[in-house]
């Protein structure tokens, strides 16, 4: 690299131990505000780092297995369930506890209702934007 | 009802969509089909009422069992079990409030009865298992898929005794990646599958939730390979159904990760008529075969070296009192008359090009001149006044292309026999060779699925080993509502020769279905074919009330026959009734304890025809 050279100049601003100093800073900074966005949304810490991992490792694995798929064997074949789930040799960890689905029930919004007169032939609605009172 | 499931197209399936799809649709998407589904409501006293003494009602909701224990063993080694259920709730999205997605606790306190679909809740604990028993003993209907309950609450092995408890079946053996069985074939007009044709070939994928093998008296679909080569009937069952008092069970054998590999959305359709089915929804629908019979069988030669063993065949064919058809390569009939002539005062002759080579690839104006010359062969053969009546063709080795259809047409052609290749499932179509010619003048395609006397040959079986394999393969195309084309070979029809030995029996097993087969020549299916596609029958949504139907004109429609379900087992239609007076009256039978046949055997002119129904 020419020593001449602007960028060369720039990373010899600071030694090495302080480039490092300053890229641990940064990261426990970014962790720490992602903490804190989290927080503010009630957001329980396994709850947003643990999908992300697993996210990460799922994809990692199954992109891994795919593009080599045809080298390391042809045969080998793309999962869903837990593999050997249907066989009985197979040793898995046991569930020792769970929590029930819990639905996400939407607000139960008022039930539209259109005006009677909306089938009455001679009302002309007027269309000022205004909210219409129903029949109800 | 057209179903909004969506699959992705084979080439994002090789690319890693799986781990795609398991990031976006688990991560991202699995709370949006339950934040529009709400909770099933509180225990009723009808959930306790024993079964027998509840009214028979067609059942409005549908649950979906999020077993939290399976979902949660899922996540612990290294899955989702999202990724299957995932496929329900997009299927079901078309369903808006009459499906919701149900906790164990909503289980444990009871649902009101409705359908309850097990998508592959591998794990189940006793508290589960007894609800679900209490679930169907109260009247309510069950979907189960794979390995549902193979597994205990804590994830330990516990067998299939769920399962085959809840079905009376068994399950007995993996459809494993080093076997060929991935082809799941559907039985057409079947109560549970009649929304696909008969022996329709649906890739399941070579998936690691390897599907699983049912033996039970009640199926609905098998597992084959690729050319549906007749295994044990007790290996390869696939979906099973039984109802049991008011309850009614279906099983499908494979996981939810094989719809990924049904292109073309078959699946859901299928779904559709389980779904109706275990709503207890009377559905209607027109019939593949005439006078309801069940399926339907050609029996054909193709008819080239040693031509005089034709006789023999014919000898076979007028034992039983069948009309077969004698496809016949013009340059060796023209050497043997006397045996065409004679073949033809009782049987069928059609055309099996000139010489025995194929068409496919050839130039057209090459066709067109072979072709020609086959057509003068056979005038000289049958006569001008003879020759009208020769409207079938079969390519020699099966090799045609879209330019021999054509020029067939032009000759005035109207059916034409191939190979198994042409058509994914095991009933006649109309010819895609040619844009834009409707159903009186397209030639109709009779596929040869079934094995034929080379495919036999090839095998090198004892002649007692092809008996019973020629048997099961006709007892599988039946029980499918397939047509069945039976093919030999003149040359391999010597006295002493295999399909000489092999033929009679099967014409026996034949003959044992007289009342439920539709035996006849290549024509007159052709003309059966043409139709029953006059007819069109106006579908409603919802259970069925009344039959409404046109037909299109030239009319001349004799034979058509329409299937109902019965919202109850052994519940038959009791009467059809014209809604306008001089309406043709139709009979009817009962076909099994699922299904009753409205059947007019008198012929249909054109015009609108009008019935209600009672049960």
């Amino acid at each position: 690299m020419n020593a001449a050279s602007p960028f060369y100049k720039l990373i010899h601003v600071f030694s090495p131990s302080a480039w490092l100093a300053i890229s641990v800073a940064s990261a426990v900074l970014a962790v720490g505000s992602g903490v804190v966005l989290a927080s503010r949304i009630n957001l329980r810490t396994d709850d947003a780092f643990l999908p992300v991992y697993d996210w990460a490792r799922r994809f990692t694995r199954d992109t891994i297995r795919l593009t080599f798929k045809t080298d390391e064997g042809p045969q080998e074949t793309v999962f869903v369930a837990p593999r050997g789930i249907l066989e009985q040799a197979t040793v898995f960890k046991v569930v020792e506890k769970y929590e029930d689905f819990v639905p996400n029930v939407m607000a139960s919004e008022a039930k539209a209702q259109a005006p009677s007169r909306v089938l009455d032939a001679d009302w002309t609605p007027a269309f000022s934007g205004k909210k219409e009172e129903t029949d109800s | 009802m057209l179903c909004v499931y969506f699959s992705g197209k084979a080439a994002l399936q090789k690319m890693g969509r799986r781990a795609v799809g398991l990031a976006v649709i688990g991560f991202v998407f699995s709370a949006m089909p339950a934040m529009a589904a709400t909770e099933a409501p509180p225990p009723t006293a009808a959930t306790t009422t024993p079964a027998a003494a509840l009214p028979v009602r067609a059942l409005d909701s549908v649950y979906l069992y999020a077993s939290p224990i399976t979902s949660v063993f899922f996540k612990e080694n290294g899955a989702s079990y999202d990724t299957l259920k995932q496929h329900w709730r997009e299927y079901f999205r078309p369903y808006g409030g009459s499906y919701r997605e149900v906790s164990r606790t909503s289980l444990l306190a009871g649902l009101k009865p409705g359908v309850l679909v097990l998508g592959s809740a591998i794990l189940l604990d006793a508290q589960e298992r007894k609800a679900i028993n209490a679930f169907a003993d109260a009247g309510g209907s069950i979907l189960a898929t794979w390995g549902t309950g193979a597994r205990n609450g804590k994830g330990q092995w516990a067998g299939y005794d769920f399962v085959e408890d809840l079905l009376q079946m068994k399950i007995t053996g993996k459809v494993t990646n080093e076997n060929a069985e991935h082809f799941l074939n559907t039985f057409g007009d079947s109560p549970l599958t009649w929304t696909l044709p008969g022996g329709d070939r649906i890739f399941l994928g070579e998936v690691a939730e390897t599907p699983l093998r049912v033996d039970s008296p009640r199926l609905a679909a098998r597992y084959f390979d690729w050319q549906r080569y007749p295994a044990a009937k007790s290996t390869n069952g696939a979906i099973a159904f039984l109802e049991k008092g008011s309850s009614r069970r279906v099983y499908l054998g494979f996981a939810e990760s094989s719809w990924e590999y049904d292109d073309r959305l078959e699946l859901p359709k299928m779904l559709d008529a389980i779904m109706a089915w275990l709503k207890r929804e009377p559905s209607i629908y027109k019939a593949a075969w005439p006078n309801g019979d069940l399926s339907a069988q050609l029996l054909e030669m193709d008819t080239e070296d040693k031509y005089f063993n034709a006789v023999n065949f014919a000898r076979d064919l007028e034992e039983a009192k069948l009309r077969g058809t004698f496809y016949s390569l013009t340059s060796v009939a023209a050497k043997n008359k006397e045996i065409v002539k004679k073949l033809s005062e009782k049987h069928e002759i059609g055309y099996h090009a000139e010489i025995h080579f194929g068409f496919k690839g050839k130039a057209p104006e090459v066709q067109q001149e072979r072709l020609n010359k086959m057509v003068a062969e056979m005038q000289d053969i049958v006569g001008v006044r003879g020759l009208p009546k020769v409207t079938g063709f079969r390519a020699p080795t099966e090799s045609w292309d879209e330019n021999t259809e054509k020029q067939l047409r032009k000759l005035g052609i109207r059916h034409h026999v191939v190979g198994p290749n042409a058509s994914e499932d095991r009933m006649p179509f109309f010819s895609k060779s040619e844009l834009g010619v409707g159903p009186e003048d397209a030639l109709v395609v009779l596929p040869r699925t079934q094995m034929d006397d080379l495919n036999y040959q090839k095998l090198k079986l004892s002649i007692a080993e092809a008996s019973e394999l020629i048997t099961l393969d006709f007892d599988y195309l039946n029980e499918s509502g397939a047509l069945g084309v039976l093919s030999v070979h003149s040359q391999n029809y010597a006295a002493d020769g295999l399909m000489a030995k092999l033929t009679p029996p099967y014409i026996k097993r034949l003959q044992q279905h007289r009342e439920d087969i539709f035996v006849a020549s290549g024509e007159e299916i052709e003309a059966w074919w043409r139709a029953r596609d006059r007819v069109t029958q106006k579908v409603e949504k919802g259970p069925a009330t009344k039959l409404v139907f046109d037909v299109r004109s030239p009319g001349n429609v004799k034979g058509v026959t329409f299937f109902v379900t019965h919202a109850v087992a052994e519940a038959v239609l009791k009467a059809v009734k014209p809604t306008k007076p001089d309406t043709p009256q139709p009979e009817l039978k009962r076909i099994d304890a699922y299904r009753s046949a409205i059947i007019f055997r008198q012929e249909l002119k054109a015009g609108r025809y009008e019935y209600s129904l009672e049960f």
